[in-house]
């Protein structure tokens, strides 16, 4: 078992304004090596903030995470840190990118973490960069001003070139068109394949069925429903 | 106080009194347990003015004992009119043995050269100094400087050799070149010229350095290290008088006054040791 | 922990540099008061104030920790304290580096104290004026930082300060101006060339961009940055400015009158803010 998600629960608290505003209500499951796990759900039934607490992008606010024996939720920063760089991926559903930095060197910096050095680096990110139909006169531009498309296989070669175990996708192929999209969806499964496991939030249920072994259909900051994703589909 | 045969002036014995020998002694015993370290000390009023060697004046006039024997050089020589006065003032106050032979004097005051022929253990050499403070060129606060020396802290200085090697290709500091002693403290060699700081160098005399305007002494004591700062690649030189020879006794490898003889700007070098060079003719060493 | 870490890249190693702890900094207005800070950094009874107040926090090995707070936040006092240009009244810091990690380096003398800011550390002042001498050439104030970490080979020497000038882009023909010839921009690239001189395990900036123009700003975080990657040096970066942090940090640590209020993860300290001063300061952030 790779992640085991107990009793997950997060509320935003606004200082501001008094409010307080529940986003987790109670999410526990597990996942193992090499499942790809689908996330469904209308917006504002937690799918993002799921994916965000187990980054540590946002705090929990009760219930644990447990990754490979280790509890998130107690994990120091520097740990957290050292996760990030060598065993987690994430990609978030804002199309941010780095400014000023070209985009092969956006890709390779997490292998520079790794310990490559910049050439090896750079080479391999150019490699996954042209598999992802990434144009060459792209290579050394700044991606600040691509298309969505492009920033988004930008930033999920990023999370995915240094083959983590546990891969988090937010809407990954929102943005693509299906030329793109096919593409992505190749190097998803070519990773399960190899063993990380992922957990994406989808809304196209074509990719749901090419990719995850499971289904989450959350609502209201819980998983109301969950099933094998032939099931899941049907019901819906 | 003893009159006719040794003092024929009403003043003590080699003028100053007492105390403030005791008081210029003590100092010095202080300077050579810290070698390098200026002391300040009470400076007292000689006839002379500031800025004429009052310093080395009253270092010498402490160790003057009846049975020393004095030679005092400027510019290197017995001649010149500042070391005839001040062997007049100590020949009337203490008359005892006056010399030209630094192999003879047991002491012997310089302003400007320490002599060519190799000092022994038992000779005091006494420099008068105009400016003690090796860092006054980098920085003009006198607690900063005083801080810089506590704390070994000399980087100003290498900051200023640098920017010289950088701007000139070389390091263009004639006098007043900066001296490392017995690796700690960072010293002014006033008055001498570059060619007479290796001989300070595990030098077997003790030399005593002496500010009557400034207020300071500090000593070299016998065998200690003297190194002028340099860098690695950079060696410290010496100035360069190949190919010249002394005009008087055919000396080549003596420190040199150059003499400009007339409106052709033809020019001639002597010793500047007046009396090495007169030792050297007298013996006809070639 | 399970065998997570491989070996290769420093970040992620998890070795501790630098650990602060209960730092103090009071400026005392009547040194017999026994100080209440109950409500505050000012003493209720005397009127002192503390500028830092029982700050604790540790630095990892190639990790960028960003200070952000507002005027008066105590960050740059913290820094200052950090390079022993103040004094602090209480606490204690350790280096891994320095005897194992097990000496205060606040009860060290003077002469080491100078030593650790030469061989160890480098400092960029928000002032620029207040780490490069005016008088001295671009490549001399470089030279003057290797000078004190007892370099004394002139042609090493010039070398390493033209291949730092290099670094940060001053261009060839202005390795031997004076510096109080030069931009504010500029003069901050010869500050971190400078700081940069002897390869320091730890590098502090205070407010290294502030007053600059924007592209200018940009310009020097990205070179910061990419110095800081290159070279894996543990980085403390005080600003007051959310979106400079961003461009660094791994992490946060948030200061409010003296005191850290929240400090956390970069990203979730921007995203996710706990306490109400720090959801004030991100919700202030302009666009």
């Amino acid at each position: 078992m790779v992640l085991e998600i107990k009793d997950l629960r997060k509320t935003f608290t606004m200082h501001a304004i008094g409010k307080q505003l529940t986003a987790l209500n109670g999410v526990s499951f597990s996942a193992n090596e090499g499942e790809f796990i689908g996330i469904m759900g209308k917006s504002g039934s937690g799918k993002s903030t799921l994916l965000k607490c187990i980054y540590r992008t946002c705090l929990p606010t009760a219930g644990s995470i447990i990754y490979h024996n280790i509890d998130l939720t107690k994990a120091k920063d520097n740990e957290i840190i050292a996760l990030r760089r060598k065993e987690i991926g994430y990609v978030s559903q804002f199309l941010r990118v780095i400014p000023r930095v070209t985009t092969v060197d956006v890709v390779a910096e997490p292998l520079i973490w790794k310990g490559y050095t910049r050439e090896k680096a750079r080479d391999e990110a150019s490699y996954l960069l042209r598999k992802l139909e990434i144009k060459e006169e792209l290579l050394n531009a700044y991606p600040t001003t691509f298309s969505g498309g492009e920033k988004q296989r930008v930033n999920l070669a990023r999370a995915i070139i240094s083959r983590p175990s546990l891969l988090l996708l937010d809407e990954p192929t929102s943005a693509l068109d299906a030329e793109s999209s096919k593409k992505v969806v190749e190097m998803m499964l070519k990773l399960k394949q190899e063993g990380t496991t992922i957990l994406g939030t989808f809304h196209n249920t074509e990719i749901l069925k090419k990719t995850s072994d499971r289904i989450f259909f959350m609502k209201n900051g819980c998983i109301e429903k969950t099933g094998k994703t032939h099931e899941i589909l049907e019901m819906i | 106080m003893l009159k006719n045969e040794i003092n024929q002036s009403h003043y003590n014995f080699a003028f100053l009194d007492e105390n403030t020998k005791r008081e210029v002694r003590r100092k010095i015993l202080k300077a050579i347990s810290i070698p390098g370290h200026q002391i300040p000390f009470a400076s007292r009023e000689i006839p002379l003015a500031k800025g004429f060697g009052t310093g080395g004046i009253q270092i010498t006039l402490s160790l003057l004992g009846r049975e020393d024997i004095l030679k005092v050089i400027d510019q290197g020589s017995d001649d010149s009119v500042n070391a005839i006065n001040i062997k007049r003032l100590v020949k009337k106050t203490c008359n005892i043995e006056i010399t030209e032979d630094a192999k003879q004097a047991s002491i012997i005051q310089s302003r400007h050269r320490i002599p060519e022929e190799k000092l022994e253990n038992h000779q005091i050499l006494v420099l008068q100094v105009p400016f003690p403070e090796p860092l006054r060129r980098v920085e003009s606060e006198e607690k900063k400087t005083r801080r810089m020396h506590a704390e070994m802290d000399y980087s100003r200085m290498w900051l200023y050799l640098y920017e010289d090697l950088i701007k000139h290709g070389e390091i263009t500091i004639g006098a007043r070149y900066p001296v490392m002693v017995n690796g700690r403290y960072l010293m002014d060699t006033t008055p001498i010229p570059r060619w007479d700081i290796p001989n300070l160098n595990y030098s077997e005399n003790l030399t005593l350095f002496g500010a009557g305007r400034e207020k300071r002494i500090y000593a070299v004591p016998p065998y200690t290290e003297v190194l002028p700062l340099e860098f690695k690649d950079h060696a410290f030189r010496v100035e360069d008088f190949s190919g010249k020879s002394c005009e008087k006794c055919g000396a080549s490898n003596t420190f040199f006054d150059e003499i400009i003889v007339d409106e052709s700007g033809a020019r001639r070098y002597v010793c500047s040791d007046t009396g090495f060079c007169k030792k050297r003719r007298e013996y006809n060493v070639a | 922990m399970c065998a997570l870490i491989q070996d290769s890249a420093k970040k992620g190693e998890n070795i501790m540099l630098l650990e602060v702890k209960a730092l103090t900094k009071i400026y005392s207005k009547n040194d017999t008061c026994k100080h209440d800070f109950e409500k505050g950094n000012v003493c209720v009874k005397c009127g002192s104030v503390a500028a830092v107040k029982d700050v604790s926090f540790r630095l990892d090995e190639g990790e960028v920790l960003s200070i952000v707070g507002e005027s008066g936040s105590g960050k740059s006092t913290l820094l200052k304290i950090l390079y022993f240009d103040i004094e602090p009244t209480r606490g204690e810091t350790y280096l891994s580096s320095f005897e194992g990690g097990k000496r205060n380096l606040f009860s060290v003398d003077s002469k080491r104290k100078r030593e650790l800011r030469n061989f160890n550390m480098g400092m960029v002042y928000q002032n620029p004026e207040d780490g490069i001498k005016p008088g001295i050439s671009a490549s001399g104030n470089v030279a003057d930082k290797l000078l004190a970490a007892n370099w004394r080979d002139f042609g090493r020497i010039k070398n390493r300060s033209l291949e730092l000038l290099s670094k940060t882009e001053i261009p060839e023909q202005r390795f031997y101006d004076l510096t109080k010839n030069f931009s504010g921009g500029m003069k901050q690239r010869v500050q971190i060339s400078k700081a940069m001189a002897n390869n320091p395990e730890l590098l502090l900036l205070d407010e290294p961009t502030t007053g600059l123009d924007v592209s200018v700003q940009a310009r020097l975080l990205d070179m910061i940055r990419s110095i800081q990657q290159e070279l894996g040096i543990a980085t403390i970066m005080v600003t007051h400015d959310f979106g400079v942090a961003k461009t660094l940090a791994d992490r946060i640590m948030v200061m409010c009158g003296g005191v850290v209020v929240e400090s956390g993860l970069a990203d979730q300290i921007l995203e996710d803010p706990q306490h109400e001063y720090t959801q004030l300061l991100i919700n202030s952030i302009l666009g």
